[in-house]
């Protein structure tokens, strides 16, 4: 018995270590950073008094100046633009995914996978440029509604181009896990729902959702996560007034290792909050009540 | 009612791609009987019970329940429930909430659901698992679930696909005498698909035995088991025993055969016409033969054949020979062990002679 747990902890060692060194390790390196001061020319400042400094709270100076009012707009902003590209992918994604696995001729759907794994062969700079040129003052959409005398509508550099893009840009990781799940579900479900009398929208909402709450989940968390880091899509589409957190971190990080690698670390952890409170819910919704 | 027919299928036809699953069968299930489809795999039994259930388009045929045409109607508005093969249990929903999942279509309010489930699950012997989840259950559990969630609906037919394939051999046994038992004391129409004929008999008021997507034949159970009309059916209900033959002379409802192994027989015409000089075939059931070790004497209500014992198998409450005629056609004849040692006298490779009384041999027409 005791060699069996042995072994079975052996197997687990590569596991481990791939997430002790490209997980675990780096956030502790993260972490630490957090902890100390910047110095002339954005070195790091070593900790002198290591003992007076932990018990003044000084270690903490930098989560105190993250949490700056000036900051809060982008907070905002991040949370809502995260939020709500999350829900547009999955309002969009869901008759995507639903069309390709349930109703789209079966010889069709490994070709309608790919085109929504083509854009991948495109460098997402390169994308991200194209919807400046369709959103521009002179771009695609402006040109064409300006031939009849409308506009220019200023697109570009709006929330709404932020949006656009991160929808645009998260929508294959959400199709393709409500594809895998749709794909796999029991279809006898759905005639048993019919035989006891429920309709097609019905089916819908009480056997289909729920029996594909895995790929929901993941789909959610697959663009959640991104979305809330974001920084190249609102540093291209979102201009100055558009900046999210993950702007805030990454411009002249090296200027300010400290600061940024506290917010990182926060930024980490509320997305890490928002998981463990979903997968939480999630375990406890079996045990609810009629 | 007037009408005393439960469901009418009317030249009901199915085709998948090239195949005719089920090919222009017309069937009449009265109200209140238990009523099996039988017959081997792919032979289009479950197809028609789905269609009857609307889960599958008729491509021809009308199918009329209650006297209401529902070939047109979509499956959660026709009055029939379907008890599924595997179950088809929601596993997101806990018990209650299974069988519960049709009440609101039925209009039925809210506030009678919880007493409507427990007296559903109490009728299948459930009482109590209301909070458990499908996954915690056994199979034959999840049976009685699957079973509770159509009937809390009352149903005025109720259609079972194989619901006993995917239990052991104990609880089938079981499940069918209590399956037998519930349609009796809820006096609804059951339409039970199966492939097992001892099941179908166990249980049937009537049965249908299918073949290659039409009915060989409809009748009681007893009938269809005794009175095979094709030589499909005789083989399907265990009563492989053929003999080639031709008629020396037909007397009404009687006639007179010389079988290819040179012996003279009569045979029973049950109704339909034969011709003096016709090659038929006929058949008797293996328990109906009978061994002797000797010639026996003549008497009226016997024929006998010569044959020779090729083999034999003990089954504990009969054994089985395996014997060959002169013309080498070859029967299975059972023994009941009455008595212990029953069956010394036979050897195998050994001579004997199989009689039967010529009323239980059935004759059906050579293809």
């Amino acid at each position: 018995m005791k060699k069996e747990t042995a072994r079975s902890l052996l197997q687990l060692v590569p596991t481990w270590l791939v997430l002790g060194i490209f997980f675990l390790a780096p956030m502790a390196i993260m972490l630490g950073i957090s902890f100390h001061q910047r110095g002339p020319g954005g070195i790091i400042q070593p900790i002198e008094h290591p003992g007076e400094y932990f018990s003044h709270g000084k270690f903490l100076s930098n989560y105190r100046d993250s949490l700056n009012p000036d900051y809060a707009g982008v907070y905002w902003r991040s949370l809502w633009i995260a939020v709500t590209t999350t829900l547009l992918c999955l309002l969009i994604g869901y008759p995507a995914a639903y069309y390709i696995a349930v109703i789209a001729n079966p010889k069709r759907r490994n070709l309608l996978l790919a085109l929504v794994a083509v854009p991948f062969w495109t460098s997402f700079l390169i994308r991200m440029g194209a919807w400046k040129l369709i959103l521009g003052t002179e771009g695609v959409i402006n040109t064409f509604f300006g031939s009849f005398g409308i506009g220019p509508m200023e697109m570009l550099y709006t929330p709404g181009a932020v949006l656009t893009g991160l929808v645009y840009g998260e929508l294959p990781f959400m199709i393709l896990p409500l594809y895998a799940s749709l794909e796999k579900m029991d279809r006898s479900l759905l005639e048993a729902a019919a035989d006891l009398g429920a309709g097609r929208d019905e089916r819908f909402f009480r056997v289909t959702v729920p029996q594909t709450i895995p790929g929901i989940i993941a789909g959610i968390v697959l663009v959640f996560i991104p979305s809330a880091g974001q920084f190249v899509v609102s540093d291209i589409l979102g201009g100055s007034k558009g900046a999210l957190v993950g702007n805030i971190i990454q411009d002249s990080f090296s200027r300010n290792k400290p600061l940024k690698s506290a917010i990182a670390f926060e930024l980490t952890a509320v997305v890490g909050l928002l998981l463990m409170t979903y997968a939480f819910y999630l375990r406890k919704r079996k045990e609810s009540p009629l | 009612m007037p009408n005393e027919n439960s469901i009418r299928i009317v030249s009901v036809s199915k085709r998948f791609g090239e195949v005719a699953a089920v090919d222009r069968v017309s069937l009449d299930i009265r109200r209140g009987e238990f009523f099996s489809l039988l017959g081997p795999s792919g032979c289009g039994k479950t197809t028609l019970l789905r269609m009857i259930a609307g889960l599958e388009e008729a491509d021809g045929g009308n199918i009329v329940i209650d006297g209401v045409d529902v070939t047109q109607t979509p499956a959660h508005q026709r009055p029939v429930n379907l008890v599924f093969q595997h179950f088809a249990l929601f596993p997101h929903l806990n018990i209650e909430k299974n069988v519960a999942f049709g009440l609101r279509y039925k209009g039925i309010d809210k506030s009678q659901w919880r007493d409507k489930v427990a007296a559903a699950l109490e009728l299948v012997q459930l009482s109590g698992l209301q909070k458990r989840y499908p996954d915690q259950l056994s199979g034959g559990q999840k049976q009685r679930v699957a079973l509770a969630r159509a009937l809390v609906l009352e149903p005025r037919v109720l259609l079972l696909d194989e619901p006993l394939g995917a239990l052991d051999q104990k609880l089938r046994k079981e499940m069918q005498v209590e399956l037998k038992h519930l349609q009796r004391r809820l006096g609804i129409t059951f339409v039970f698909v199966t492939h097992d004929q001892e099941e179908a008999l166990t249980m049937s008021d009537r049965l249908a035995v299918m073949n290659g997507g039409h009915v060989e034949q409809m009748d009681a159970a007893a009938t269809v088991f005794e009175q095979p009309l094709t030589p499909f059916v005789a083989e399907f209900m265990g009563a492989g025993n053929f003999f080639a033959a031709t008629i020396r002379e037909v007397d009404g409802a009687i006639m007179t055969v010389v079988s290819k192994a040179g012996f003279e027989t009569a045979l029973l015409c049950h109704g339909r016409s034969y011709q003096k000089g016709e090659n038929i075939r006929f058949v008797v059931r293996p328990e109906k033969l009978e061994m002797w070790p000797a010639e026996p004497p003549a008497a009226e209500a016997r024929a006998c054949m010569e044959v020779t014992i090729e083999e034999r198998v003990y089954q504990g409450v009969s054994t089985v020979w395996s014997v060959r005629n002169r013309a080498s056609e070859r029967m299975n004849v059972y023994q009941q062990n009455v008595v212990r040692g029953a069956g010394e006298e036979f050897v195998v490779m050994g001579k004997a002679w199989v009689c039967w009384d010529p009323r239980h041999g059935v004759a059906m027409k050579e293809k």
